[in-house]
């Protein structure tokens, strides 16, 4: 009856379950940190802003939105996503109602744009108000 | 006796694992992704294309309009800008063939020789120089074109 491993086995099932959590937490945690909506609005706002400032009238880009519209969509977020502001250069994008990021393009190309699927469609055009 | 030992390691091992994948997280996840480098490349190219076709210099360089031919915005030219551009035009011999052009902000144009030197500032911005030979009038003539990109980004 004294052999090894034939003792309670509560401290192990104890251990095992703390370890399980730990790991959880741990997983939440980086997983979470990854999908924050700052990130995303700042890598597509510079994304954009450096595809206006590099692009030439008559051009036309198709961007990958996918993640920005789940990280929209997880926060329930229903505003306008992203917006071009020519007047300012600004190219503003939103994935959630408590934050936003905008950066500036130097391009004096005018820009038409929308979203297609999950796909950000953008027209570059030879002046802003045409 | 030899279990409580092993439970305070293994406890000390998760709290370090812990730390260690908290602290890169957020070193990774919080700093900027700087892009200042790649704008005052992209100006350059872009100044250095509409000056420079085949490799002729523009017939008019003398009384060139960069904003307007080049398709750049004045925002780069008002004060206050992130962005600030300098270009000389000069022949075989180092005789300058027209006065420089500068746009922006002429007193972020030391921010470039201090990067040179390897001398670092929080808000310096980034440069990007090139120089282009060109040819005018049967002659060599060489550009150079200076640019700097000291953007940073608006947070809500």
């Amino acid at each position: 009856m004294d052999r090894k491993g034939d003792g309670p086995l509560y401290p192990t099932v104890f251990f095992l379950i703390l370890n399980l959590a730990f790991f959880s937490i741990l997983f939440v945690f980086v997983s979470d940190s990854s999908s924050n909506e700052i990130i995303y609005e700042e890598a597509y706002a510079k994304e954009i802003a450096l595809i206006l400032d590099k692009s030439d009238n008559g051009m036309r880009f198709s961007l990958d939105f996918k993640d920005g519209l789940e990280v929209a969509r997880k926060n329930n977020y229903i505003g306008e996503i992203v917006s071009i502001d020519e007047d300012r250069n600004l190219v503003y994008v939103k994935l959630s109602d408590s934050s936003g990021y905008g950066y500036k393009f130097f391009s004096d190309n005018g820009v038409n744009y929308g979203f297609n699927g999950d796909n950000l469609i953008i027209n570059i055009k030879e002046t802003k108000d045409g | 006796m030899g279990e409580k030992i092993l439970s305070i390691w293994w406890f000390a091992i998760l709290v370090f694992l812990a730390l260690v994948v908290s602290v890169g997280v957020v070193i990774f996840y919080s700093s900027d992704i700087d892009v200042r480098f790649m704008e005052a490349k992209i100006m350059n190219s872009k100044i250095n294309d509409c000056l420079i076709k085949n490799g002729f210099i523009t017939e008019d360089f003398k009384n060139f309009d960069i904003l307007d031919k080049c398709n750049i915005d004045k925002i780069v030219n008002e004060e206050g800008s992130d962005f600030f551009v300098r270009i000389d035009f000069e022949d075989n011999g180092g005789n300058i063939l027209r006065e420089s052009i500068f746009l922006g902000d002429r007193s972020r144009e030391k921010e470039c020789d201090f990067n040179k030197e390897g001398i670092k500032g929080k808000d310096f911005g980034k440069c990007y120089q090139n120089e282009r030979s060109f040819y005018y009038n049967d002659s060599v003539g060489v550009l150079k074109i200076l640019t700097l990109s000291s953007q940073v980004g608006e947070n809500e």
